[in-house]
């Protein structure tokens, strides 16, 4: 396996690839902060320029862009509870109230820190074993997946807020709206109203931008003129404010750590993305960690952990398209594309036909995220002296950005209106208690869990004692179960203490 | 208003919505091969429809009997119901009118509304975003605005 | 007070780019004069998507114009497709779309649009449907799969990318003239198809050989049977349906659709620049890149076989009980 460790790294350190991860990381980081633009538009335009390059640079090109995307999401949501992908939208909660309290510094270096761990860690997960990893991912059949998202789920008891029942409210109604549209067994449409364009169901990305942006941009105009928000305090006058501390960042290791495993596990299993490793590490930090009053309210380890997550879910997600020839996400599907235009198979043999070329991706890749730790120390720079921009310039640019990043994915004017509609249903749930995250949650890995479901039973020939019957499956059930018990410990817990 | 009447009604209308689909979906026909009883399209969303339900009413009760209500809800500003409309108008808008007209005129009320009155900003804010949005969108992206 | 600067700057370039768009749009009144945009009714990533992408890498020399991708996806390619039909027919907006969308939605889903809204300009290319099963069940052989089949009715499983796609009725269509019943797992794409497969969750799979060329190729899937009429180069030690006594054959394809009400001269001005498609190096290098056979035919020849498929599954769905 090592006698290709050198002409692999020789094959990559040359300075037209070293030129285009730079590029790409540059532009993934532009395509992840502007909100609504997101790594899989940059990665699907610059996907014809591949053709003509040779395949080390391209898959340089495409890394760059995929990390830098994902990482880039979390700059406008610290600073402006503005998700820019996204997988950002769980960074956002703790990020935010960070940057009020003015310290958007502390917030942004948490998480460069962190998505570096979390790149680091899935892509040394890749090289040493991702055979191994993908062998475990194949396991999760239908059954498992079922019971993995019941566990999933009852995570949302940990990001409901104050009330349990709103939160179960918003969770059902996250759930019920994601089975608006064709479902996957059946191949009917339900719930679309008589309205045609529904029937693909409601769109995530407008849906999501929607509750997190948009409903952001009401709640902000409710303040009065000249009463603000503390952007330009985004650094604070105290230089400790702006920085970040060892003695503050060492506490949050083990839930980063945590957040790794869970997005290492999510990516490499075909289907649930970035996102929802985000909002279940989140989810499951605000379980464990020590001070569990604090995450939601301005903790540098609700800020860490979704953020290793998202950025552990990149690597991992292009291990299943490389072990297995199988994409497991939308980019990893473009990835694999350009590998094949190229000739090269992406699959089991390519360790032992395009060994070398194997060896230059991992050293692109890691690369890659060191480029993306050094590109956001200057990105995180320029976006503070953005942000300082008076208010009744800046809102008006994010609300444009919101609207045509948006647009710029399927150019469709339905989705501007879904967006603005949730965006009311947002800052109206908002408003009344109700948690988003909850919502967003159930909607996401809902109709996963309904398809799953059916595949079982079909499966087991109509028997539900084929959840029984597998190993994994009943582990996760068990997990569901003690999480829900878990659960409601740490609300009695959290009630005694007055939160 | 309070809190808690708020938390009444939104449980309220939460069960009602839950009722009348579930009743509309019993009723629903459907077309294509079905199987077996959990395969039929409506099994999952009544399950969804009949807890959303029970959760509803659980909200109503205990919005009637807690103690912990405490302060009461802002109401939405008019400023607020003022940029929400401008933001549904914007997105019906957006395809029918060109794109250099409903971006001006949103990005010139909203300025406005959130307090900018130097008028060289108001006037150089909405034509040099919108010119920098679609040149930056036709060429870059190769996206087409309206 | 940079931030007068900036101002400045912003006034330079709006000259800069109102200049620029009045040179764009002057003269020109040959078609095309502004890009084509083609609809991809999925989204990025996708099978459709990466061809698209390749043809819009490749036809800007022979039509004169770049080539930009729209995607629009949805409900199996339908809501894309509906959005088609509502756009200009002035012959700078197109759509690539395949039977699932074209064939088979408008019979079985109540949908905004019919086939005879739409003419084909060029088919792009043909693929055949593979059967394989996961390498570790008992049967190893198309001719064993049946017998285990007759002898276990509906105890085989396999999965296919969704309920009333191309693959479940191929499959249907197979298992019908061998005679055998066989019970349809589905799943949201072949991705998730294949990897349920060789998780060995379901028994066999049926999709295009290029999603599970490298799992056979590694042993551990393996063909049982394709569709096509003869033996297939990308894997020639597969034998057909029909020769293995199934008569059943059938492919998959996709095309470049292009509204009904589309004027002929720019409808033939369109044709001809896919057609050069077929022999275009670069074109044939990528897309046998991604395991393609290409099979640019002209809109008039594709069109009767098109609508002959939409009439034969027409009559299989009503067997299935699956036409609205």
């Amino acid at each position: 396996m090592f006698s290709e460790l050198v002409p692999g790294f020789l094959l990559f350190f040359n300075l037209l690839n070293l030129s285009f991860i730079s590029l790409g990381v540059f532009l993934g980081i532009i395509f992840g902060s502007i909100p609504g633009l997101n790594a899989i538009i940059g990665v699907a335009l610059v996907l014809p320029f591949t053709f003509y390059m040779e395949p080390d640079t391209a898959i340089c090109l495409l890394l760059g862009i995929y990390k830098g995307g994902v990482y880039a999401g979390s700059i406008p949501a610290i600073l402006l509870n503005i998700p820019g992908a996204p997988e950002a939208a769980a960074t956002a909660q703790d990020g935010y109230n960070l940057t009020k309290a003015g310290k958007g510094g502390k917030a942004l270096r948490a998480s460069i820190y962190a998505s570096l761990i979390g790149n680091v860690f899935s892509d040394i997960l890749l090289i040493v074993v991702a055979a191994q990893l993908a062998k475990l991912a194949l396991k999760v059949g239908p059954p498992e997946m079922f019971a993995l998202l019941l566990f999933a789920l009852t995570i949302i008891g940990a990001v409901s807020g104050a009330n349990f029942s709103k939160g179960l409210i918003a969770g059902i109604a996250g759930l019920f709206a994601a089975s608006i549209g064709m479902d996957v067994v059946t191949g009917v449409s339900r719930f679309t109203f008589g309205i045609f364009e529904l029937s693909g169901g409601i769109p995530f990305l407008p849906m999501l931008m929607g509750m997190f942006a948009i409903s952001e941009i009401f709640i902000q105009t409710e303040q009065k003129i000249g009463e603000g928000i503390q952007i330009h305090k985004v650094s604070s006058e105290t230089k400790a404010d702006s920085k970040l501390k060892w003695e503050e960042f060492a506490p949050c290791l083990p839930s980063i750590f945590r957040s790794c495993a869970v997005g290492a596990l999510i990516g490499a299993i075909p289907g649930p993305g970035a996102t929802t490793s985000a909002f279940v590490s989140y989810a499951l930090t605000r379980q464990f960690s020590k001070n569990p009053e604090k995450i939601g309210t301005g903790s540098i380890e609700g800020v860490a952990s979704p953020d290793a997550a998202n950025n552990a879910t990149c690597s991992a997600s292009l291990i299943p398209v490389l072990t297995l020839g199988i994409p497991g996400s939308p980019i990893a599907a473009v990835i694999a594309g350009a590998l094949l235009i190229h000739g090269i198979n992406p699959g089991p043999m390519i360790f032992e036909n395009n060994a070398t070329l194997i060896y230059s991706f991992y050293f692109g890749m890691l690369f890659a995220s060191f480029l993306v730790f050094i590109f956001g120390f200057i990105a995180i720079r320029t976006a503070i002296k953005a942000v300082q921009i008076s208010r009744s310039i800046l809102f008006p640019i994010v609300f444009i950005l919101c609207f045509i990043g948006t647009y710029a994915n399927n150019s469709r004017g339905l989705d501007l209106i879904i967006m603005t509609l949730f965006g009311i249903v947002g800052y109206l749930m908002r408003k009344s208690g109700f948690s988003v995250p909850a919502f967003v949650i159930a909607f996401l890995l809902g109709p996963t869990m309904e398809s799953a479901f059916k595949q079982s039973l079909l499966i087991g020939d109509g028997e539900l004692s084929i959840f029984i019957h597998r190993p994994i499956a009943v582990a996760f059930l068990v997990l569901a179960i003690l999480s829900a018990y878990f659960l409601k410990r740490q609300r009695d817990r959290l009630k005694t203490l007055g939160f | 208003m309070s809190k808690r009447s708020w938390d009444i009604i939104i449980g309220c209308l939460v069960t009602l919505f839950a009722v009348i689909n579930f009743i509309a979906i019993s009723f629903q026909e459907w077309a294509g091969g079905t199987g077996p009883g959990f395969m039929k399209p409506e099994y999952f969303p009544s399950i969804i429809l009949v807890v959303m339900a029970i959760l509803g009413l659980t909200l109503v009760f205990s919005a009637i009997f807690s103690n912990s209500y405490i302060s009461d809800i802002k109401p939405i500003s008019p400023r607020v119901m003022f940029t929400i409309a401008v933001a549904i108008a914007y997105a019906f808008f957006f395809e029918v009118f060109s794109f250099f007209i409903t971006t001006t005129i949103t990005t010139f009320i909203l300025a406005f509304s959130l307090g900018e009155r130097r008028p060289v900003s108001l006037i150089m804010l909405p034509f040099s975003l919108t010119v920098f949005l679609y040149f930056s969108t036709r060429f870059g992206l190769k996206i087409f605005l309206p | 007070m940079c931030y007068k600067m900036s101002r400045i700057v912003t006034v330079c370039l709006l000259s800069v780019a109102l200049i620029f768009s009045l040179s764009i749009n002057s003269g020109a009144a040959d078609f095309p004069s502004k890009p084509v945009k083609l609809v991809v009714p999925y989204g990025p990533g996708g099978g459709t998507d990466t061809i698209a992408r390749i043809i819009s890498g490749v036809i800007p020399q022979y039509l004169d114009q770049p080539m930009v991708i729209l995607n629009k996806p949805g409900a199996t390619g339908t809501v894309g497709t509906a959005e088609f039909k509502k756009m200009k027919a002035d012959g700078y907006t197109l759509l690539i779309n395949d039977a699932a969308a074209m064939s088979i939605k408008p019979q079985t889903n109540k949908l905004p649009y019919q086939p005879g809204d739409f003419k084909i300009v060029t088919q792009i290319n043909e693929a055949f449907y593979l059967l394989s099963i996961n390498a570790d069940r008992p049967y190893k052989t198309i001719g064993q799969f049946i017998d285990y089949a007759k002898k276990n009715p509906g105890k085989i499983k396999y999965s296919s990318a969704g309920v009333g796609h191309i693959f479940h009725l191929a499959m249907e269509q197979a298992a019908k003239k061998a005679g055998i019943k066989v019970t349809h797992v589905p799943f949201k794409g072949t991705g998730k198809a294949v990897t349920a497969t060789l998780g060995g969750h379901v028994d066999a799979v049926v999709c295009y050989p290029n999603a599970v060329l490298e799992a056979v190729k590694a042993g551990k899937l393996t063909p049982l049977a394709i569709s096509a009429e003869k033996r297939q180069p990308v894997l020639p030690d597969v034998p057909t349906f029909i020769e293995s006594g199934i008569n059943y054959s059938g492919r998959g394809w996709k095309a470049i659709f292009a509204r009904k009400s589309l004027p002929s001269d720019k409808y033939e001005i369109l044709q001809s620049a896919f057609l050069k498609l077929q022999n275009d190096r670069a074109f044939k290098k990528l897309m046998k890149g991604l395991g393609e056979i290409i099979a640019v035919t002209p809109g008039e020849k594709f069109e009767p076989v098109w609508l002959q498929e939409y009439k034969d599954l027409g009559d299989l769905l009503t067997e299935l009980g699956m036409k609205k």
